[in-house]
């Protein structure tokens, strides 16, 4: 017996022993990678998916939107809403309690996803020493997941905190700014000044890593960076340099549209990756589909009859006498945030004259808007003083960057000036809402479910 | 084997005496189970001495007196006495020998790595014979299990739960529950339903740790070992058939109480009034569809047509209901045949067992499934110390998938086809005015037609399975043996599925993606081009096993010692793929190509896309496992034994660290035989023992690992992405469950009452939770081994002879009690989430499966709204009531019965027998489906409780279905939907089965010379006896009709 029983033993234990190194190394699902090399960096940031698609739920940016004058609802319309559209059906009205214990608010959930694939990438990339003929790529990736990860908190950063102002800002509550992967490291809200801070410098070294243009449209790069920047002054009033880096942007890519060439009887006449996008990044909210957000009637009235936005971007809705938007940027319904060259025009042309240079502020508005009015019926743009000169930047502004998530970044800073301040009133049932300039309601509450989690400030509201 | 050839050796000695010489007596000899002829048989007048031997038939022929008494013996057999006349007739005897074995050896348990005797096992086995595994008629052979296998629970109506058959509760929150099947020595990968019942010798469940452990890692939630028939050395060749033909009724499409079309109408008008349809009628866009009413209602409102045209429009529709159709249309009864031929046989050196199988099932749509089965499996012993076994199995399958017709067509007034049958359009994605217009500008009709698409799909799946087992054992010394076994397991599928291009689907996507001139409208390219589309797919995986072990029984004296050891190696390959095929011709079988890399507006959306289903490079999944095992049994004086187990599995499930893939596992058990002490005087109960087991199981988890994982894909500019599907996570190990069983053993005399009651307490260790993470990390889910659970329970098993002699009465009762509670997990889940129960959300001290609901204060007197509690105070505060504190909250129980088991008599007399089986789950809760008039408005989803709704004040004492309010406040509904006036007893008494079998052996033995010959009628689905809820719901049926009464009429002959 002890035999045999000890060289069946030793059998067992040599092939358990002999092949158990190179034969269990073998990979179980052929498909599943443990991102480590530099090519897996940069396929989680060309996941765009999550990173930039407008099939997924970024919805920063719709949210945003939901409390703009740009539209509004029929009470019918409004009544139906339910489910995943209860909280916009509530911010519509302004409500205070907004989530009623939404257990899955996709305006949070998305946005720290990218940034958690974003700091997944910068922690990997920090472990790769790339040789030479690897640093070009090396920088891409790392300025792409700065990029991304600047991109959300500067979203968040306009809806979950106060607008920036200088003398509070170093108090007011801002976004986390998450910075590892490690999913158990605590949130906690920076300053609103932290925050702008991080989201400047990260932009600022994106924009030093990335290079002028990509071959692929969903990735960042320089001019990306310094339209986001344009914008990140812009919210916090500091107009000299978002006028600069306007026009940083503008010298590396000014590429415009000219709505002659669109065809407006597509229902979504604009292109997905259109020539004029700089940065490309879409969300889909099925709230703002043609026949449920209806383009608000003052807003209409302002494109002039050859104006070929009038066509190009509203649609009549059946026979009500009311148009929806069909404008977007991403060919589809979803709200198009991305970065277009002529923001970046518009940006500068109202940095411009609010630096007194009218001339300039209006030769930028006029080189838009040829492009977008019915060849031969363009008059160029005129003004009495620089301060005329804003007021019709202004109201171009809003006319060309409708439906963006722009508009609440706006209303958000022009309440601070008696001059562009404006009342939100809605109307359901006959009951009015209203929301006046620089109400706490221009700071959404931070869901329910995250308050429990991180015992994190909520916003008063 | 020895002492019996000599003892048949020394039978030929013996001298046939002829003195006087009676007239002789003759007859034939068989085992009474088997009915076999037993041959070597000593037949002895008791009077005379005068003895003989039975011949290979069986027969014999003595010279006796009438007044002689003869006595019948063989080894291994009880000695029977036959007086040698019986009833004056000269026809000859037919003697039924017993086989000692089955009274006193019991039954053997199959591990799947060794066959033990049950007496000297001390683990929680339950093991089905033959006759159990055939008494229910089904194709499937899990089925089979259903109502006579202790423990052994069906978790019918879980949708969330992955686990079909539970095994003495589960062992798992969200990890792999279901137990491991075994098939012939070797975990059986693939569907069981291939499996021919037919060709299943036993069934052997494994249930504490003690049994089980031998499975290691994959053993957690219990094990069921299947072992197939096989061939005997010096067996004489046996054909046995079977053959059973079976009915079912059509599924009840009236179960679930709905609406009458006539009220459903009045709903839509009252919404119409109220503008409810407005954005959908004003979009221009993309025309969504409304229903016919809403479109006769709108035709009004234009002013397109009279209020009385509108009216007789209207009432013409609100006769009928479309379930109508659907009964008489697109369902018929079930059908089932089964053919099942088995051929057996064995000389000195080979063994053999062939069968075939042929079933063919036709669903109650046009479902069909057939399978043909083949085994042959052969055992020869080329010397004498070696025994070679090989194994053959060939198993196809084709099914051809039924369409559901009714999916297509929600409106009640919508019918399917006309008196003449011809099929109607139904009104689907778009409204009828805008597809109407659609045609002449080139594009593809878009209407649908539900009955006629049923026609136009040809979806069928065919499979392939192939098992090869080659084994050997060879006889080392008389107490060791070494055996090695291989298996080879090999399956294909491989599905088609062709629409016509008439069919719905393809019309749909033509259009969808037609181009036209922006101006003109007119079609101008189709990327989609006409033709039928095409979808294929295939999967493939192949198993390899290796195993090789030494087995020693030694016995010395009042010692007697069983080991097996060994190692194991297995290995799974598996990949899948599909392709699709636009503009499929399959008469010449073409196809057109298209272009998958552009992307084109799509109509009406107009959102740019890409042509769908582009090649992909599909999956491909390699597990190996690599295990050490040894188990072995002591016992001492016949009534002492103890067990030990250990095990160790490693694989290479990635991203698991090196050092955390192996995991060990182990098990110890006693068993005393109280009855074999020279103390144990108590004679009306012959057999008493006590067993005891301790042990650990595993279970794994495939989807985690300790690092960060993303799955690899491809975007739309052609680059590579990657998705992460799971965070890092170090510290992940696996799955453990630690078991105790006792269990005590019992039988009284004369087999009037034996049984055995069992009791276990099992601890799940290190499970995986998931949940509990802040959104803001990035993930809104961990999972990580955060979570244990304990679960207690016991089995008891019971069987009586309540008669003997001419009419024999038996019962057979099985009582199961598990109850299982979460005793550690980091989360603690929202009030909300543990209501509305969609996923798991465990909490401590609560079973993993429990039933919620928020606390119910009646309706308003005034309005009729529901009301619920707020810290205590009524309140109708319905955004607060659906999110309330955990402490406000109802728990009602467990959502899986804390007691289950069956009650099941047999009653046999003269060839004749007839038994019925009588089920019940007891103890549990579940929430019924009520009116929500969220889901009424939005999609007509009715319920009759419409017609029990609040209307005026005085109806809350006789109702609590809320009035109906418009606009619709969700969580109203939700809350209604949600409370406890939802919530319901399960609790149910079900006459399962009755079967009754007609044996005509003693007839067709002597007339047609058939060894065996049984017709059987077997009824399913009885019906429910007994319920706790008033509302006539089968709980487990909740959503759809519980299938009908299922006959069954067969025939088994032997030759």
């Amino acid at each position: 017996m002890q035999t045999s029983y000890k060289l069946l033993l030793l059998l067992c234990c040599m092939t358990l022993g002999s092949c158990k190194k190179g034969w269990l190394d073998e990979k179980s699902n052929k498909g599943i990678v443990v991102p480590t090399t530099l090519k897996d960096m940069q396929a989680l940031l060309d996941y765009n998916v999550v990173m930039n698609n407008g099939s997924s739920l970024f919805d920063v940016p719709s949210f945003a939107e939901t409390g703009t004058d740009n539209y509004f609802l029929q009470t019918p319309v409004w009544q139906a809403l339910s489910g995943a559209l209860l909280y916009q059906k509530n911010a519509y009205i302004f409500a205070k309690d907004i989530f009623e214990g939404t257990l899955e608010v996709p305006s949070w959930n998305i946005p720290y996803q990218r940034v958690f694939y974003t700091n997944v990438a910068l922690e990997g990339l920090a472990k790769i020493a790339p040789a030479p003929a690897e640093q070009a790529d090396w920088n891409n990736a790392r300025g792409c997941a700065l990029y991304i990860r600047s991109n959300a908190f500067f979203w968040l950063a306009q809806v979950y905190s106060k607008p920036y102002n200088a003398t509070t800002a170093g108090s007011d509550p801002g976004i986390p700014l998450r910075s590892v992967a490690d999913i158990n490291a605590p949130s906690t809200r920076a300053s609103v000044q932290e925050t702008y801070d991080q989201i400047i410098a990260d932009t600022k070294e994106a924009a030093r890593l990335l290079p002028a243009g990509s071959p692929y449209k969903i990735r960042a790069t320089k001019p990306a960076c310094y339209g986001l920047l344009a914008r990140v002054y812009l919210a916090m009033g500091n107009y000299t340099q978002a006028g600069l880096y306007a026009d940083s942007c503008l010298q590396l890519y000014n590429v415009l549209l000219d709505f002659n060439t669109i065809n407006a009887a597509v229902l979504y006449p604009v292109t997905q990756y259109n020539a004029e996008i700089i940065y490309p990044d879409a969300t889909s909210v099925s709230l703002f589909i043609p026949s449920r957000a209806m383009a608000d009637t003052v807003l209409y009235k302002m494109y002039g009859t050859n104006d070929l936005r009038k066509t190009v971007f509203f649609k009549p809705v059946g026979s009500t006498g009311y148009y929806s938007f069909n404008g977007s940027y991403d060919g589809t319904a979803a709200i198009f945030s991305g970065v277009t060259a002529a923001e970046m025009y518009i940006t500068r042309a109202e940095c411009y004259a609010r630096a007194n240079n009218q001339t300039a502020a209006l030769a930028d508005l006029n080189t838009l808007l040829i492009k977008r009015w019915k060849t031969g019926t363009f008059v160029p743009v005129t003004a009495l003083s620089a301060e005329d000169a804003l007021y019709k930047i202004l109201a171009e502004r809003r006319k060309e960057l409708c439906f963006r998530g722009l508009r609440w970044m706006d209303l958000r800073r022009l309440n601070t000036d008696s001059r562009f301040a404006v009342t939100i009133t809605r109307m359901i049932n006959n009951i009015t809402y209203t929301l006046p300039p620089g109400d706490i309601k221009y700071t959404y509450p931070i869901p329910d479910y995250i308050i429990q989690y991180t015992g994190m400030q909520q916003n008063p509201r | 084997m020895k002492i019996l050839s000599l003892f048949c050796a020394l039978a030929y000695w013996i001298p046939v005496s002829a003195q006087t010489l009676p007239k002789p007596v003759t007859g034939t000899v068989i085992n009474s189970q088997t009915r076999l002829p037993v041959e070597q048989c000593t037949v002895t007048g008791k009077v005379s001495g005068v003895a003989t031997i039975t011949n290979k038939q069986g027969w014999f022929s003595l010279p006796a007196s009438p007044t002689d008494t003869l006595v019948i013996s063989h080894i291994g057999y009880a000695t029977k006495l036959q007086a040698v006349v019986t009833d004056g007739s000269q026809q000859p005897l037919l003697i039924q020998l017993t086989e000692l074995n089955t009274e006193l050896e019991a039954v053997t348990v199959n591990t799947g790595y060794q066959a033990v005797a049950k007496e000297r096992a001390t683990g929680s086995f339950v093991v089905l014979n033959n006759d159990l595994v055939n008494r229910r008629v089904s194709t499937n052979i899990i089925d089979r299990l259903q109502g006579v296998a202790s423990g052994v629970a069906f978790n019918k109506s879980d949708s969330k739960g992955t686990d079909e058959i539970s095994i003495r509760g589960r062992s798992t929150i969200f990890s792999n529950a279901t137990a491991l099947v075994v098939v012939d020595n070797f975990p059986y990968e693939g569907s069981l339903s291939n499996i021919n019942p037919n060709d299943v010798e036993s069934i052997t469940i494994l249930r504490d740790a003690a049994a089980a452990s031998i499975w290691g890692a994959r053993a957690a939630n219990g094990v069921i070992v299947i072992t197939t028939k096989k061939g005997r050395f010096n067996q004489k060749a046996v054909l046995d058939i079977n053959s059973s033909f079976s009915v079912g009724t059509k599924p009840d499409v009236f179960y679930v109480p709905k609406m009458q079309t006539t009220d459903i109408i009045d709903i839509e008008k009252m919404l119409f009034d109220k503008g409810y349809y407005n954005s959908v009628l004003n979009n221009t866009t993309t025309y969504p569809a409304v229903s016919p009413v809403v479109e006769i209602l709108q035709l009004r409102k234009t002013g397109a047509i009279t209020q009385a045209e509108a009216d007789q429009q209207v009432d013409a529709l609100r006769g009928i209901d479309n379930r109508n159709d659907l009964t008489n249309l697109a369902y018929r009864p079930s059908t089932s045949q089964q053919y099942a031929l088995n051929l057996s046989g064995g000389s000195q050196g080979v063994a053999y067992f062939v069968s075939g199988g042929y079933n063919r099932d036709l669903g109650s749509l046009a479902q069909v499934n057939e399978r043909i089965s083949l085994l042959s499996r052969t055992s020869f012993s080329p010397v004498a110390n070696l025994q070679l076994n090989s194994s053959i199995s060939f198993i196809q399958t084709n099914a051809a998938e039924g369409i559901y017709p009714g999916s297509a067509s929600v409106y009640p007034y919508e019918r399917m086809a006309d008196d003449n049958g011809n099929s109607l359009p139904a009104t689907r994605s778009y409204r009828k005015g805008f597809i109407s217009q659609l045609q002449q500008r080139g594009f593809q009709d878009w209407s649908s037609y539900s009955l006629a698409d049923a026609k136009l799909t040809d979806n069928t799946t065919k499979t392939n399975e192939i098992r090869l087992a080659l084994g050997g054992r060879y006889q080392l010394v008389k107490w060791a043996s070494l055996e090695f076994n291989y298996q080879y397991q090999q399956q294909a599928a491989a599905t088609r599925n062709y629409q016509a291009q008439q069919s719905y689907f393809v019309r749909d996507l033509v259009n969808q993606y037609t181009q036209f001139n922006a101006t003109t409208g007119l079609v101008t390219a189709r990327p989609i081009p006409l033709g039928g589309i095409l979808d294929k797919a295939h999967s493939e995986s192949v198993a390899n096993n290796g195993r090789l072990q030494v087995n020693i029984n030694h016995t010395s004296g009042r010692h007697r010692l069983s080991v097996i050891a060994g190692g194991e190696i297995r290995q799974v390959r598996s990949e899948s793929n599909s392709l699709r095929l636009y503009g499929y011709d399959p008469l010449i079988i073409t196809n057109k190509t298209v272009n998958y890399d552009s992307s084109y507006l799509t109509f009406p959306f107009g959102s740019r896309s890409k042509i769908p289903n582009a090649p992909s490079a599909g999956t491909e999944f390699l597990d190996r496992y690599l295990s050490g095992f040894a188990n072995g049994s002591y016992t001492y004086n016949n009534r002492y034994t103890i067990s030990g187990s250990v095990r160790k599995d490693a694989s290479n499930y990635f991203g698991v660290a090196a050092n955390q893939r192996a995991v060990p596992l182990w098990s110890a058990g006693a068993k005393w035989d109280i009855d074999k002490e020279s103390f144990y005087k108590l004679r009306w109960l012959p057999l008493l023992s006590l067993r005891m087991t301790y042990g650990y199981n595993g279970n794994i988890n495939k989807s985690l690992t300790a690092y960060t994982t993303a799955l690899s894909g491809t975007n739309n500019f052609n680059l590579p992405n990657a998705l992460i599907i799971n965070p890092p996570n170090a510290s992940l190990r696996w799955e453990r469950v630690q078991m105790v069983n006792m269990a005590i053993d019992f039988r009284s005399r004369n087999n009037r009452v034996e049984g055995s009651l069992e009791w276990y307490v099992k601890k799940g260790l290190d499970l995986i939770g998931s949940g509990g993470i802040d959104p803001t990390s990035g993930v809104a889910r961990f999972t990580g081994n955060v979570a244990s659970m304990r679960g207690t329970g016991g089995d008891l098993q019971l069987n009586t002879l309540n008669t003997t002699g001419a009419v024999a009465w038996r019962t057979n009762i099985l009582v199961s009690y598990n109850t299982d509670k979460v005793t550690d997990y980091q989360l603690v889940p929202t009030a909300g989430a543990m209501v509305s129960g969609a996923t798991i959300s465990p909490l401590v001290g609560s079973p993993v499966f429990s039933v919620y609901s928020f606390n119910w204060a009646g309706l308003d007197p005034a309005t009729g709204d529901p009301q619920g509690y707020i810290n205590k105070q009524v309140s109708k505060d319905y955004t607060k009531l659906v999110a309330p504190a955990l402490t406000d909250i109802q728990y009602h129980g467990s959502a899986r019965p804390l007691f289950f088991g069956s009650f099941r008599n047999s009653i046999s007399w003269a060839g004749l027998s007839l038994s019925a089986n009588i089920t019940y789950k007891l103890g549990y809760y579940f929430r019924r489906k009520g009116l929500e008039y969220n889901t009424l408005f939005a999609s007509l989803t009715t319920h009759s409780d419409y017609y029990k709704r609040w209307q005026k004040p005085g109806d809350e004492l006789t109702t609590q279905v809320p009035s109906l309010i418009y606009p619709v406040v969700n969580n109203r509904d939700v809350f209604y939907s949600r409370s406890e006036a939802m919530t319901e007893k399960g609790d149910h008494i079900r006459l399962q089965d009755i079967g009754l079998n007609y044996n005509m052996d003693k007839f067709v033995q002597k007339r047609l010379h058939f060894r065996h010959l049984e017709a059987y009628v077997y009824i399913n689905n009885c019906g429910i006896l007994w319920r706790a809820n008033k509302n006539g719901i089968d709980p487990d049926h909740q959503q759809v009709a519980p299938p009908g009464i299922h006959y069954s009429f067969g025939l088994r002959a032997g030759f």
